[in-house]
């Protein structure tokens, strides 16, 4: 989750003291790097995926699942027997928030021919693997978005109990600090995050309201006055940056051939987020209850939000600059193309003075006011050793303020004096249990973007549009019942160049070109009124030379992603729903028992590791088609 | 709409062959609400939309001199490729032969998809099964006549290399076996890839032939579809004289970012006994 440096933290108070510092060289160190490579071109398609793993421990004599905090240990051994060793070494690891999380990635990127759209779910299994070879008995590594009994009592191995005192990271209630990973970066990032906030951050999450659930749900917390104050009723309360940054998520980045190419992607993959974020719809349940959403984006948004309430607009501005409208987690608030500007219909705050600088510098408007907005907010970490940089060699400032912008995309600059290209990175999947399931998802996303740049497809509506989506794709079962704006007439057809807009261009965006759609229209296609996204994948890998095996593979996933959509599949939320719904210990009240979740972990380690179908989350028999003909080990 | 149709029926009246292509589809738009269809619909929605598009365009000098060949295109979309990317892009072709005929229909399928995109050179030409009679299975002289020809364009470097589609394990090592220059593809149809015979796997890893994947059908266009398309665009013309011979199609992949860059149809049709 972004950048690591050796060295000694600073204070909140220290690093406030160097914010304008850090913003200040942050744009230098931007404009050093857009000066340098703003006309690359004609560079490759070249992406990776990366998959987030929690290490969880099965005590199986007393039926209890925990999360092992041994993510610094594990890392680094897979580092020094891989990476390390042999610098071709197919996967890569990164630490991540969760001392019992773990972050994996292939070893290099993926490039732009057919075939490797055949070695990811490869990958994936050689990541899952290596992972699970180092673990002790009982062990695994899950790919689950978040743990249902997060933050419930025991739920760590070893245990720990919450201290919440203000010297103290989270000052949780129900999340230990030794829970969060040893690199200083974590806790620094948490404590700083609820300095700079004034107060611990509130996560309310609406509880399902089963049977036997109580009305009102109310927790109450007497030895707590924060908390007493900031739960809701009917809501389950969290305190803890962990209960957000803990979870797990499955991200794509891709190289653009062009810095105009990277922009066009980032505009039209940020309409995609909210859908592909309902159809991978993986965290139903918080702090051991059943919630009634489907998906973890508001509870990290909430876990991360560091503004004041003078920001939040709950006091007059006395300190503060700016009203902020969101969280720093949060959904991107401008478009990058051209083509974009027209739909850029949200307030947005910037720093004045940075726009203006940018603007005598070069940049253009719209990639003047994106970082302008990125740099509103305050560097939450710095290390005394790395306050003083080279601007024209070192991007650590501007990566600073980057990289704690966790938006739904993320438009990235090449690193100084690498032969990277411009980048763009997918953030709001949920993680899904299989390697099979993840591949499907990623290799959907980046044949979408092949399809978008072939096609010259155009999905853009306004951005308050796409908000809209992103609040309405969280709800419970939103990919069968959640309606979605959508562009209607997706063919900018003809318009030859990346970043023309064609005739419309400067007109006002009328009201029908965007219309309310299911997700089934939308990637199923739907007659006379939406051709669907998988319709329009195919019609591309029709054109494209695919050879049988590759093809079989991205057969299986579009067929997942395809009747995940029609609702003949069920997400991972909604199969979890309904296999603890069936658990004869649940007892209709919204409760997950430390028996009910070590059920659901162990029947999910199982699905994984392919030692039991589950027809209803992956379709029938799925493997036994695959593997009964050609496919076979690649390897041989 | 009236006076355009006369002027084309009036044209086709005294032309003895007739070259439609599409240009670069993807300059079309025409993805616009409908999904995009099978193979076959999608070709004939293309050779009408050619026509209609080329009929309203006939200028009178045109009119005036009663060619003998027709070229019929959608000018707007006819793109060749920049002479500096050609390197970039890998262009493919897949041929399917409709009418009985010649064998001089492989070269002039080969050379006007060069001209079209103007380039030098295919980088890959995959032939289509001939269509043969009912009840009787493809063998190794049907192709045959065809695949001389492919052998000969390889030869003369107007092609790099050579395919084949829905051959069965039997099919290619006959030809494989009689060939000079050998298939270093054979394509089979989408809804075996999952389930591919073995033997046909293992010939083709044995003789380093990519197995790759289609979605045709087995008759993309038959002479009654083409003539359906003529008679639909230019009402009032004896469609039933004119026969396709030959279907290209062709794409154009930018290579290391998995882009198209351009997708077309290629088409000759005679009239009978001209």
């Amino acid at each position: 989750m972004g950048l690591l440096s050796q060295g000694s933290p600073l204070s909140w108070e220290e690093t406030q003291r160097h914010a304008d510092h850090v913003r200040r060289h942050g744009i230098l160190q931007f404009l050093h790097i857009y000066h340098a490579v703003k006309d690359r071109h004609k560079d490759v398609l070249k992406w990776g995926d990366e998959v987030e793993y929690m290490l969880v421990s099965f005590d199986h004599e007393n039926k209890k699942v925990q999360l092992v905090l041994s993510g610094e240990e594990v890392l680094e051994t897979l580092q020094e027997k891989g990476e390390r060793t042999n610098p071709n070494h197919p996967t890569l690891w990164r630490p991540e928030y969760g001392s019992y999380m773990i972050e994996g990635t292939p070893g290099q990127p993926y490039g732009g021919t057919m075939s490797e759209f055949n070695t990811v779910e490869d990958n994936m299994r050689k990541r899952r693997q290596e992972a699970t070879s180092l673990l002790g008995d009982n062990q695994a590594v899950c790919t689950i978005t978040s743990f249902p009994r997060l933050g419930c009592p025991g739920f760590t191995l070893p245990e720990f109990r919450p201290r919440p005192v203000e010297g103290g990271a989270s000052k949780s209630l129900f999340f230990p600090d030794e829970a969060i990973n040893k690199h200083p970066r974590f806790s620094t990032l948490t404590r700083n995050i609820r300095h700079r906030r004034g107060e611990k951050v509130v996560i309310n999450v609406p509880i399902f309201k089963d049977k036997n659930t109580p009305s009102p749900f109310i927790e109450t917390f007497p030895e707590d006055d924060e908390a007493a104050k900031a739960a809701k009723p009917d809501h389950i309360y969290m305190d803890a940056m962990g209960f957000g940054m803990g979870n797990c998520c499955l991200q794509v980045t891709f190289q653009a051939c062009s810095i105009s190419e990277a922009r066009y992607l980032y505009d039209q993959l940020a309409t995609i987020c909210p859908i592909v974020m309902a159809l991978s719809a993986a965290s139903p349940f918080y702090r051991g209850y059943v919630s009634d959403i489907d998906c973890r984006w508001g509870v990290i948004s909430a876990s991360v939000d560091d503004r004041t309430r003078e920001e939040r607009g709950l006091e007059p501005l006395k300190n503060n600059s700016y009203r902020i409208s969101k969280s720093r987690y949060d959904s991107i608030d401008s478009y990058l193309s051209e083509c974009g500007e027209k739909y850029n219909d949200l307030d947005l705050t910037i720093d004045r003075e940075i726009y203006g600088h940018l603007l005598q510098e070069g940049i253009d408007h719209l990639l003047a006011q994106h970082v302008a907005h990125l740099f509103i907010r305050d560097p939450l970490t710095l290390f005394e050793e790395k306050i003083h940089l080279d601007d024209a060699n070192e991007s650590d400032h501007f990566e600073n303020i980057q990289s704690t912008n966790w938006q739904t995309m993320r438009f990235k600059p090449p690193p100084p004096n690498s032969d990277i290209g411009w980048r763009v990175e997918f953030r709001p999947m949920e993680v899904q249990l299989t390697d099979f399931e993840n591949s499907a998802y990623v290799v959907f996303v980046v044949l979408l973007t092949r399809v978008i740049l072939s096609y010259k497809l155009d999905f853009l509506i306004p951005l308050s549009k796409v908000d809209e989506n992103m609040k309405v794709a969280q709800k419970r079962d939103a990919v069968l019942r959640g309606r979605f704006y959508f562009r209607k007439d997706i063919c900018k057809g003809g318009s030859a160049v990346v970043d023309g807009c064609g005739k419309a261009a400067g007109a006002e965006p009328a009201a029908e070109e965007y219309a309310l759609m299911t997700i089934d229209t939308i990637i199923n296609g739907k007659e006379g009124v939406f051709p669907g996204l998988i319709p329009i994948l195919n019609s591309y890998l029709e054109n494209m030379e695919v050879d049988v095996d590759t093809r079989c593979s991205i057969l299986n996933y579009l067929k997942l992603i395809k009747k995940r959509a029609s609702g003949e599949l069920m997400t991972v939320a909604r199969w979890m729903r309904e296999f603890i719904a069936k658990h004869p210990d649940y007892k209709q009240d919204s409760v997950i028992t430390d028996k009910i979740n070590y059920s659901l972990l162990l029947k999910c380690n199982q699905i994984a590791n392919e030692l039991c179908e589950c027809p209803e989350l992956l379709g029938p028999a799925f493997r036994k088609v695959k593997y009964s003909g050609s496919k076979t080990d690649p390897s041989n | 709409m009236g006076t355009h149709s006369r002027a084309a029926g009036a044209l086709l009246a005294r032309a003895s062959t007739l070259h439609l292509q599409t240009g670069n589809l993807l300059n079309w738009g025409r993805l616009r609400k409908k999904c995009p269809s099978t193979h076959s619909e999608e070709l004939r929605d293309c050779i009408q939309k050619t026509l209609n598009e080329w009929s309203s365009q006939i200028s009178p000098d045109l009119v005036r001199e009663f060619p003998d060949v027709l070229e019929c295109t959608v000018s707007h979309a006819v793109e060749k490729i920049n002479p500096d990317e050609r390197e970039e892009m890998k262009v493919s072709a897949k041929l399917f032969i409709v009418g009985s005929n010649s064998s001089s229909s492989t070269r002039n399928a080969v050379d006007m998809a060069c001209s079209v995109l103007g380039v030098a050179q295919l980088d890959s030409v995959i032939i289509a099964s001939p269509p043969i009679e009912d009840g009787v299975n493809l063998s190794l002289e049907h192709l045959q006549p065809y695949w001389e020809e492919l052998q000969n364009l390889v030869q003369s470097k107007k092609i790099v290399a050579i395919g084949t589609s829905d051959l069965d394990k039997t099919q290619l090592e006959q030809l494989y076996q009689w060939a000079q220059v050998k298939p270093n593809s054979n394509q089979v149809n989408l809804a075996s890839c999952c389930v591919m015979p073995p033997d046909l796997t293992a010939f083709a890893k044995q003789f380093d032939i990519q197995l790759l994947t289609h979605n045709d059908p087995k008759e993309l266009l038959s002479e009654a579809s083409f003539q359906e398309a003529l008679q639909e665009s230019i009402p009032g013309i004896q469609a039933r004289e004119w026969a396709p011979l030959w279907l290209l199609r062709y794409s154009v992949i930018v290579k290391s970012r998995g882009v198209i860059k351009s997708k077309g149809y290629i088409l000759q049709a005679k009239r009978k006994g001209s």
